[in-house]
C-alpha cells in the first residue's frame, strides 16, 4: 500500500511542473490552470491504483487534466481561488530578444486560438501526445484532431514568420 | 508545416514563461483521501491506505527535514505535538448527531453562526448535487433545490451562497432571494454574511478582474463595489470590518469603507485572507516548496494589534471571535491565543480509530460550538460538538 501511495507522489511530484504548464497554455488563465492542476491531482489520488496501471499513465492523466478543465469552463465561480491575483510570467534576463519576442507571440496567438484549436496544439506539441491519444482526451475523432491541429499551426504559424520578419528585417 | 517548425512550435511551448505554481499536493493528498473515504470502500481496507498515505505525503510533500517515524500519523497534529504544557482550560466538550431530514451517503455541517443555534450544511452524494439544509436549534429545514453550496449564516438565520453558475443567493424566513450581479461582470462568489446584514463576495469578469462587493439582506438586488479593481473580500466581522486582498496583500476595510493593508509574516512574499470574526483574522502564506508544489501555511492576524502570526499547524478551517482556530486536519482540535488546546471528543458509538476521520468545517464566535461530520461505515453524518466552561 505504502508502495503505491509513494509511487503517486513520487509521479505527481515530477509531472507538476509540466502538468502546471499545459493546463496554464491550454486556458491562459493562471488562477485555473492552478484549480485545474489541483483538481486533476486529487482525482487522481483517488483512483491512483487504477490509473497507475493504464498503459500510458500519461495520456491518461492529460484526458483528467482536460475534462477537469471543460468541467472547470462551467462551474469555475464556485471554487474559491487559492490566492488573490495572477503573477507576472518570470522572464530570464538571458534570454536573446527575438526568442523572448517569439514566446509572447506565441502566447498572444494561443490566447486568439479557439479553445479546440488550442487545446490540441499543447496536448500534440508540448504534451507530445500521438493523435490517438489526443483524440481520446478530447474526446473527439481523430480527423477532428488532425483538421483542428492544420488550423492551429497554421494561426500560429503565420504570427511567428510575422514575429521572425519584424525582428530580424531592419526597418 | 515542416517538422522543423513543428519542432519550434514544440520548444516554444516548453519554454514559454508561465506563471508559478500554487498547486498544493498535500492538499490534494489529504482531499483525496477525504474523497476516497466517501466512496463506497471497504472501511479497514481504506483505513489502511490512509495511514500510510499520511507518512509517505508529510516526507515527500511537506519539505520536513526530517522523515517522521513511520507510525506517527503525519497528517493528524495530536495535541502533544501543538507544544501545549499548559493546563487545560475547564471546558467539557460533547458531541452529538444532527438529524438528517433527507437520505445522502455524504451529510455534513459546515457553518455555523456566531451564537452557535443556526447550523447550514449539505446533504447529497457528495458530487455536488447536495441540498443545503438549515439547522435552528437543532431542527433541521431543507432549503429549496436552487440553493447549492453554502458559504455562511448568520445570527439571524440567513443563509448565503453561490450555485454552480456563479450567482451568488440569500436565503431569508423561508424565501431564496438572488444576489445582483454588478454590471460588467460574469459572476459573483459570496464568502459571508454578519449579524447586520452586510454580505460580502467577489465579483469577477471572464479575463479574471476582480472586485470586492458588499450587498445588504435587506436589498439583495443591490450592491456595493468595495475597494479597487483587484480586490477581493472574504470575510466580515459584526462590526461591518470586511477582510480580503487587494492584489495580493492581505486588506482590510473599516465599516466606513477606510482601506488598510494588514501585516504579512516576514519572509513570506503575500499572504491570503479566508475568515474573520471579532478582532481576528485567519488567512495562508505560501510556504515550502517541493517541486512546483507550495505547501500553503495558516496565519492569524489580531485586527485590533495588526500582529500575525505563524500557525504551526497544517491548516486551519475557522476562527472564533475569542481567537480560538479551529484545526480540522485529523481529531478536531481547538486551539486558543495563548496556545492552549482541547481536542474534541468523538461519538462513544462511532469506531474512529484513526485521525482524519473527523471532520470539522465552523466554530461559534465563543468558541464553544463546533460543527463537522464523521465518516463511519461509508457515509458521512453531521455532527455539532457544544462545549460548556
Amino acid at each position: 500500500m505504502v508502495d503505491a501511495e509513494g509511487e503517486f507522489v513520487e509521479y505527481v511530484s515530477a509531472r507538476l511542473p509540466s502538468l502546471h504548464r499545459t493546463a496554464f497554455l491550454m486556458c491562459g488563465d493562471a488562477h485555473l490552470a492552478d484549480d485545474v492542476v489541483q483538481q486533476t491531482v486529487t482525482a487522481l489520488y483517488v483512483n491512483w491504483r487504477r490509473v497507475s496501471r493504464a498503459d500510458n499513465v500519461d495520456a491518461y492523466v492529460h484526458r483528467m487534466l482536460v475534462h477537469k478543465l471543460v468541467d472547470e469552463k462551467r462551474l469555475s465561480w464556485a471554487k474559491v481561488r487559492l490566492l488573490g491575483s495572477v503573477p507576472e510570467p518570470e522572464r530570464s534576463p538571458v534570454t536573446p530578444h527575438d526568442d523572448l519576442a517569439e514566446r509572447d507571440s506565441l502566447l498572444a496567438a494561443l490566447a486568439r486560438l479557439p479553445r479546440g484549436q488550442r487545446t490540441v496544439l499543447v496536448l500534440r506539441f508540448l504534451c507530445d501526445l500521438s493523435l490517438t491519444d489526443t483524440a481520446a482526451a478530447m474526446g473527439c475523432s481523430e480527423g477532428n484532431v488532425k483538421s483542428q491541429t492544420a488550423r492551429a499551426l497554421a494561426a500560429v504559424r503565420q504570427v511567428l514568420d510575422v514575429t521572425e520578419m519584424s525582428v530580424r528585417s531592419p526597418r | 508545416m515542416t517538422t522543423e517548425d513543428d519542432q519550434r512550435i514544440a520548444e516554444l511551448l516548453r519554454s514559454v514563461p508561465v506563471p508559478e505554481s500554487r498547486v498544493d499536493l498535500r492538499r490534494a493528498v489529504r482531499d483525496g483521501r477525504r474523497r476516497r473515504q466517501r466512496r463506497r470502500v471497504g472501511g479497514i481496507a481504506a483505513l489502511t491506505v490512509l495511514a500510510g498515505v499520511g507518512v509517505v505525503s508529510a516526507v515527500q510533500v511537506g519539505g520536513t527535514a526530517s522523515p517522521p517515524a513511520p507510525t506517527v500519523p503525519a497528517l493528524a497534529v495530536s495535541p502533544a505535538e501543538t507544544g501545549s504544557a499548559a493546563p487545560r482550560p475547564p471546558v467539557t466538550c460533547q458531541a452529538s448527531w444532527l438529524p438528517q431530514p433527507i437520505e445522502g451517503p455524504v451529510a455534513v455541517a459546515n457553518r455555523v453562526d456566531p451564537t452557535g443555534r443556526h447550523i447550514v450544511g449539505d446533504i447529497g452524494t457528495g458530487q455536488e448535487d447536495g441540498r443545503v439544509v438549515l439547522w435552528t436549534d437543532g431542527t433541521p429545514v431543507v432549503l429549496p433545490a436552487a440553493a447549492r453550496q453554502p458559504a455562511a449564516v448568520n445570527t439571524r438565520g440567513y443563509v448565503v451562497g453561490t450555485d454552480g453558475d456563479g450567482t451568488g443567493w440569500l436565503y431569508r424566513n423561508g424565501k431564496l432571494h438572488v444576489l445582483a450581479t454588478p454590471p460588467g461582470y460574469d459572476a459573483v462568489l459570496v464568502h459571508a454574511v454578519n449579524g447586520r446584514g452586510d454580505i460580502v463576495g467577489t465579483a469577477r469578469r471572464s479575463d479574471d478582474s476582480h472586485q470586492a462587493v458588499l450587498w445588504s439582506t435587506d436589498h439583495p438586488e443591490k450592491y456595493r463595489l468595495i475597494g479597487q479593481r483587484g480586490s477581493s473580500a472574504t470575510g466580515i466581522t459584526e462590526d461591518g470590518t470586511i477582510v480580503g486582498t487587494m492584489g495580493e496583500r492581505p486588506y482590510r476595510w473599516s465599516p466606513q469603507g477606510v482601506a488598510a493593508a494588514l501585516a504579512v509574516p516576514d519572509g513570506y512574499p503575500r499572504a491570503s485572507v479566508e475568515s474573520a470574526q471579532g478582532e481576528w483574522a485567519i488567512g495562508m502564506v505560501p510556504g515550502a516548496r517541493t517541486g512546483s508544489a507550495v505547501q500553503m501555511l495558516p496565519v492569524r492576524w489580531n485586527l485590533t494589534t495588526g500582529a500575525v502570526s505563524l500557525l504551526p499547524f497544517p491548516g486551519a478551517n475557522g476562527i472564533a471571535g475569542n481567537g480560538d482556530v479551529l484545526v480540522a486536519d485529523g481529531a478536531p482540535l481547538v486551539v486558543a491565543p495563548d496556545g492552549t488546546s482541547r481536542r474534541l471528543p468523538g461519538r462513544p458509538e462511532v469506531r474512529a480509530t484513526e485521525a482524519g476521520i473527523y471532520t470539522a468545517e465552523g466554530i461559534s464566535d465563543d468558541g464553544l460550538t463546533v460543527v463537522g461530520a464523521v465518516y463511519e461505515k461509508q457515509a458521512y453524518r453531521p455532527l455539532v460538538w457544544r462545549c460548556t466552561r
